[in-house]
């Protein structure tokens, strides 16, 4: 009997035993099927996240730009003749492609980027990078209750009063005023800007080359080691429930540059004065050759403000009040190379516009503006036998008319210009004629 | 004119009611027969008012004048108010506004002017009449002095019959320079350009060569493209040679060069070359320059 037990117990536990593996297999079993739908999980996971990835950085990249073309209906200054020290032809009234650009953009974390370039026909067919630049910003993302920092370097827009950064496709008025264009022709310098934002605060610093695309002398070079350095401090708030205020002031100090010249030889010089065709010792003259001079560099600056009120107390009934005056020296580079030594006096410049736009209904918007710049206040001129003050101011009223459709616009603007180009009968300095009216049509993408 | 003011009036009109600006016109008047360099154009007439200043003397040189002629010196004095003149040839659509200046030496107490007036290219009337009046502050005209100008059909050779020339051109702005050697050694060129004798008291140019201008000169393009040599009268009988140095291409490629000599009027020899950049090397003084030719006067 106790083997019988022993038997028994024997048989019992094999067939426990083999119980308990068949138990633990299916466990293994059980927990390989859990893990591999874990690990698929996770590879559909990854994918999902890799697309994402890939989606995002897709829409990173921000494509964007705007095409205007100009037709120039009228201009008195047009002339059906070619100037012959440029070759360039003297007719204004033409169709033209103003500007063409094409922005890529991308914002990723902490840093930022933007190729951008111009197309136009303004001096022939042309293609040219305008906007290149490079940045860091903190924080990635914008929060209303931090300050943002950033720091971009490159082709960028010069950060002068609020008129030379607006952006074309924005402004209403089809170019800047005269004085915007004299001081800081094409908008864009080599150089880097270090700004900080700030609920109503807007600081803005650059060091630059100072020969900004549309320089008269060195357009995006630098014949001097000395940077430029621009500035604005503006201020941004809602005075009032429909009253937006924005307001600055702006200063930029830097060298100009007057260029040297070469070594230059005897030179022997005929006037035939009495018009017989011979050469007579009396009309034969030696103009003495003279040693090389070298470059010299001036001290340039400006000063500036600029506000701008916006009023919109209904729907598409918005009107806007934009003013700004720079006070400057010997900082023309676009209009009139202002060139102290040249002149054998320090350049002082003064520039101011005011213009106003009112929007009717989604459609329309009529604006006005006035603009004034004067190159030299201290301008002179012999007057037979008397020295006096010139007035070698530029001014121009500018009307425009614009009837907009979503993204597109049409404008026209009449432009009555005033300068100290011509002469008058008794021979004192008066407007060259040269009032424009043109039509301008933009489509922005 | 009247139909681009009458658009101009439209356009304005139909935009806001301002009317367009009544400044000086912008008008190169190219197709004038008269264009005084440098001076505002006005079409039309000048007014037959006649309340202003005078013009006090005219100073011309000459009252020839041909087609194409580009630099006649018009200079004068004004009456004590004036601050201007207006110069016009008849004929012309328009008139042309001088600044008035300093008085000069020669009329110490009125004020002066002083232009270069160029002529058209096609003057088909034998003469024309130069009208000059004064213009005060307040725009007033004087009355007009008027001085006949006679038209040459051509302009006058810059070599008279007899005489010894030597001619370099060539075809665009660049820089080059003619060296002539004669049978005395005299080099003459735009550093010696006369082989009178050092201006010795008592030489006589006559019979001395000369260079009459260095075009181009630090390439300043003046359109002149020419250099001669020339002797007036009795030239040195012996061996000559010229040569053609290059200063400067003056950013071009190449120039391509003529050298031309007479003789009494008679063709004498030409050569012709190129001057390439390899030639603008090394000094541009005496003796320089490659040899274009050399030639015999009996």
């Amino acid at each position: 009997m106790k083997l019988g037990f022993a038997t028994i117990g024997t048989l019992l536990l094999v067939g426990l035993a083999s119980g308990a593996q068949a138990q633990d297999d299916s466990a293994i079993v059980a927990e390989l099927v859990r893990q591999k739908a874990a690990l698929e999980r996770l590879e559909r996971r990854e994918g999902e996240r890799e697309e994402a990835e890939h989606a995002r950085r897709e829409a990173d990249l921000h494509l964007s730009g705007y095409v205007q073309l100009d037709w120039v209906i009228h201009d008195q200054a047009s002339q059906n003749e070619v100037d012959h020290s440029t070759g360039a032809p003297l007719n204004r009234e033409r169709f033209s492609l103003r500007r063409g650009h094409l922005r890529v953009s991308s914002e990723r974390g902490y840093l930022n980027g933007a190729f951008e370039i111009d197309a136009n026909t303004n001096n022939g067919a042309q293609v040219r990078p305008i906007n290149l630049e490079l940045g860091v910003h903190w924080p990635a993302r914008d929060d209303p209750k931090l300050p943002r920092f950033g720091l971009n370097a490159g082709l960028i827009r010069i950060p002068f009063g609020f008129e030379v950064p607006e952006l074309d496709a924005v402004r209403p008025f089809l170019e800047r005023s005269t004085a915007a264009r004299a001081f800081f022709p094409g908008e864009f310098d080599l150089g880097a800007c270090f700004y900080m934002t700030y609920q109503f605060l807007d600081v803005r610093v650059s060091v630059m080359n100072g020969h900004p695309l549309g320089d008269r002398s060195f357009p995006a070079l630098a014949p001097d080691q000395k940077k430029e350095i621009v500035g604005h401090l503006g201020v941004r708030g809602e005075l009032a429930p429909g009253v937006l205020l924005e307001a600055g002031v702006s200063s930029d100090t830097g060298s100009g540059f007057h260029e040297g010249s070469g070594t230059s030889k005897d030179r022997l010089v005929w006037r035939d004065d009495n018009g017989d065709g011979i050469v007579q010792a009396t009309e034969v003259q030696v103009i003495a050759g003279s040693s090389a001079t070298p470059s010299e560099q001036f001290h340039r600056f400006a000063l500036g403000a600029d506000a701008r009120v916006r009023l919109r107390f209904a729907e598409h009934a918005g009107f806007e009040l934009r003013a700004e005056l720079v006070r400057a020296s010997n900082l023309g580079r676009g209009l009139e190379f202002a060139d102290p030594v040249s002149a054998g006096h320090d350049l002082r410049e003064f520039g101011w516009y005011l213009g106003a736009t009112q929007e009717v209904t989604a459609w329309g918007l009529l604006g006005v503006r006035y603009d004034h710049y004067d190159p030299d206040q201290d301008a002179r001129e012999q007057q037979a036998v008397q020295v006096v003050p010139r007035d070698r101011s530029y001014g121009t009223l500018s009307i425009l008319a614009m009837f907009r459709y979503e993204d597109a616009r049409l404008t026209l603007q009449y432009d009555r210009n005033r300068n100290a180009l011509g002469r008058g009968s008794d021979g004192a300095p008066t407007s060259l004629a040269s009032d424009a009216l043109t039509a301008r049509a933009q489509w922005r993408f | 004119m009247r139909g681009r003011g009458a658009r101009c009036a439209l356009l304005v009109s139909a935009l806001a009611g301002v009317g367009c600006s009544d400044g000086a016109s912008s008008d190169p008047a190219l197709g004038s027969r008269m264009r005084i360099l440098g001076a505002q154009f006005a079409a039309g007439a000048t007014p037959s008012t006649r309340g202003g200043p005078e013009v006090t003397g005219l100073e011309l040189l000459s009252t020839t004048i041909w087609p194409g002629y580009a630099d006649k010196p018009v200079r004068g004095a004004l009456g004590v108010t004036a601050t201007a003149v207006a110069l016009a040839l008849n004929g012309d659509a328009g008139y042309w506004l001088v600044p008035a200046g300093v008085p000069d030496v020669s009329a110490p107490s009125f004020p002066s002017f002083a232009c270069t007036a160029a002529f058209s290219r096609v003057l088909p009337d034998p003469a024309y009449t130069l009208e000059v009046r004064a213009v005060d502050g307040q725009g007033q005209f004087g009355p007009p002095l008027r001085q006949t100008l006679s038209v040459l059909p051509i302009a006058p050779s810059r070599s008279a019959p007899g005489e010894l020339v030597v001619t370099l051109t060539w075809d665009n702005d660049a820089d080059l320079d003619l060296h002539v050697v004669d049978p005395l050694g005299h080099e003459i060129f735009h550093g010696a350009p006369s082989s009178a004798d050092a201006f010795a008291p008592g030489s006589s140019n006559q019979n001395a060569g000369s260079l009459d201008v260095d075009s181009n000169a630090d390439c300043a393009g003046d359109q002149l493209r020419q250099e001669d040599v020339v002797w007036p009268q009795d030239p040195p009988a012996g061996r000559y040679s010229a040569r053609v140095d290059s200063a400067s291409l003056c950013g071009r490629a190449a120039a391509y060069w003529r050298v031309r000599v007479t003789l009494h009027g008679a063709l004498l020899g030409t050569a012709v070359g190129t001057s390439l950049d390899s030639d603008t090397w090394g000094p541009h003084d005496r003796g320089a320059g490659v040899l274009a030719l050399g030639f015999d006067v009996p």
